[in-house]
């Protein structure tokens, strides 16, 4: 115990004793642990770490107060439960934290209470990645979790939720994620070849290759971001150059529905870039994309200098908001958004009302530092 | 006298531990990013390699004075997003003391501005301790892809085959030349 350490020990105990001489009517307060996170709607930022614990912050949606977090493992990523009441997450524990043996653990959160409340080791092979949604999904049924494997050969492990075991493995060759359908046991991963391919898995731990879409991009001239928006039946991809791909992943085979370059004919060679660029509101049809200018091969990753408004409906840019270096977006699903930014460099939180009669406009109301070194992805609980 | 590929190999014998290899696909495309599927994997040859390894010209590259190799605009950063090992007690082309190179790497293909030519860079992670907090972190992603091509990715930990998959730090190694 070092000194400064002992004075204050003794102290306080010094404090214990004196207590029995206060005032007679001073009532001492007593330790409690809260119960469960304060009620409303809250986003989740995880803080991935490669050298120590990944955590999962708390944060109010409507005026960005802390209310706790989630702690797990090394390079973690984690996905919810459409309810946010649940959280899976994976990581890596060495059991000298950066040297030693290797335990993949899928760890199950009681997101209320901040709690984890089971785990189940999962291969070794798994991916130790940077986040994106891809990573490790839910099925539509709820049943199973896809998680990313890397050797560097892909794969997806199969976790049994109910179970609490891995049931199986499903190859991926040449291709990444696991992008759950919106029923079933099914998901699509997106292939170097620029064809997507659909896989299910069964109870018995089996798999089955459901089919293979023709060429959908090219990743040699346009690549796909990893990132993906559920619209309705259809995903969303976007590639580095601003063209959004929408492709229905609802049948065997994934199929093209229409794919459309929105930064045509805007000057500044302006492209997406980040982490998770790009962020979809149902209830308007708009989606919000980080944008840089001065785009270039090589800056596909780079920092958002505006936020983009894009009605998918028109194909046409509504508004294009200022932002400062905007890695990673998020938004409510509601008619009038709110549109949550992360700042990789400054650590940052910011918070942007939007306005629908002033063409999806941001407007920042808040910001909030310390979301930590790689804060660099966010999913909202509404 | 050995030939290219040998001198190569044994090339990234020594500077590679446990023998890494170079696995390679040909896409049939004329450009770098096409031709280099390459993921670098422990005892794997590939019996194709899709580029000139033109040992000499990537040695002479490296012994040149051709920039300050501390800064992240070198010329042979292009595609390394992470630490520079000769910040953290390595090289270019070497790890740390008490650290392990990775088994597998990723490649980028960068343009060295003094000769004109283009070189395949080998961008291994060396393993098994936590980051020096005063490393230099450099930010390259030209010709970078996702983990659909994942020998050009670089937002993973290459640790990944390693025991000690601990990310410490990133080296840049020619291992060829590319074609024309």
């Amino acid at each position: 115990m070092r000194p400064l350490k002992k004075l204050a020990l003794t102290t306080t105990l010094g404090i214990l004793f004196a207590g029995g001489v206060q005032a007679a009517d001073f009532v001492p307060e007593t330790l409690t642990v809260e119960a469960e996170i304060k009620p409303g709607p809250n986003i989740y930022v995880l803080d991935q770490s490669w050298k120590g614990p990944s955590q999962i912050a708390v944060y109010s949606v409507d005026d960005l107060s802390g209310k706790g977090n989630m702690s797990f493992g090394v390079i973690g990523n984690v996905t919810f439960s459409p309810d946010r009441k649940t959280a899976w997450t994976a990581s890596a524990y060495q059991s000298r934290i950066m040297y030693g043996d290797m335990h993949a653990i899928v760890q199950k959160f009681d997101v209320p209470r901040l709690r984890p409340v089971q785990e189940v080791e999962i291969p070794e092979k798994l991916a130790l990645v940077a986040p994106s949604v891809g990573t490790i999904q839910l099925s539509g049924d709820g049943k199973y979790l896809f998680v990313q494997n890397a050797t560097p050969a892909t794969s997806i492990t199969v976790v049994d939720v109910a179970a609490n075991k891995v049931l199986g493995e499903v190859p991926i060759p040449g291709c990444w994620g696991a992008f759950a359908a919106l029923e079933g046991s099914k998901f699509t991963a997106i292939c170097g070849n620029g064809a997507m391919t659909s896989f299910s898995v069964k109870a018995d731990g089996s798999y089955t290759t459901l089919g293979t879409s023709a060429r959908i991009f090219d990743a040699d001239t346009e690549p796909l971001f990893v990132h993906a928006e559920r619209a309705g039946k259809d995903l969303l991809f976007l590639s580095y150059h601003g063209r959004i791909f929408r492709v229905n992943d609802s049948g065997d085979t994934p199929k093209l529905v229409e794919h459309f370059n929105y930064t045509e004919n805007i000057d500044g060679k302006w492209a997406p870039g980040g982490v998770q660029m790009f962020a979809y509101n149902a209830a308007n049809n708009i989606l919000f994309v980080t944008m840089h200018p001065d785009a270039k091969d090589g800056s596909h990753k780079n920092p958002g200098h505006e936020i983009w408004a894009v009605n998918l409906k028109t194909q046409k840019v509504l508004y294009r908001s200022p932002v400062e270096e905007v890695i990673s977006i998020a938004v409510t699903s509601g008619k009038i958004p709110v549109l949550f930014g992360l700042n990789e460099d400054k650590g940052s939180l910011t918070r942007y009302e939007v306005d629908p009669e002033a063409k999806f406009a941001a407007k920042l109301t808040k910001t909030r530092e310390g979301m930590g070194s790689f804060a660099v992805f966010a999913v909202i609980g509404e | 006298m050995k030939n290219p590929l040998d001198l190569l190999l044994h090339r990234l014998d020594k500077s590679v531990e446990n023998g890494a290899r170079m696995a390679a696909r040909l896409h049939g495309r004329r450009s770098m990013l096409t031709k280099l599927g390459a993921v670098l994997v422990g005892t794997v040859v590939a019996p194709v390699l899709p580029f000139n390894r033109s040992y000499s010209s990537a040695q002479a590259a490296e012994a040149g004075a051709d920039g300050d190799v501390n800064a992240c605009d070198y010329w042979r950063y292009c595609a390394l997003d992470g630490n520079l090992c000769n910040s953290s007690g390595g090289s270019m082309s070497s790890c740390p003391p008490g650290s392990d190179a990775s088994k597998v790497a990723w490649v980028g293909t960068c343009h060295n501005p003094n000769d004109g030519k283009d070189y395949l860079v080998s961008y291994n992670d060396c393993c098994g301790k936590v980051e020096m907090n005063s490393a230099t972190f450099c930010f390259g992603n030209e010709r970078e892809r996702p983990g659909y091509r994942m020998g050009l990715h670089n937002d993973i930990n290459w640790c990944m085959a390693n025991t000690n998959k601990g990310y410490h730090c990133t080296v840049a190694v020619l291992v060829g030349v590319a074609d024309e």
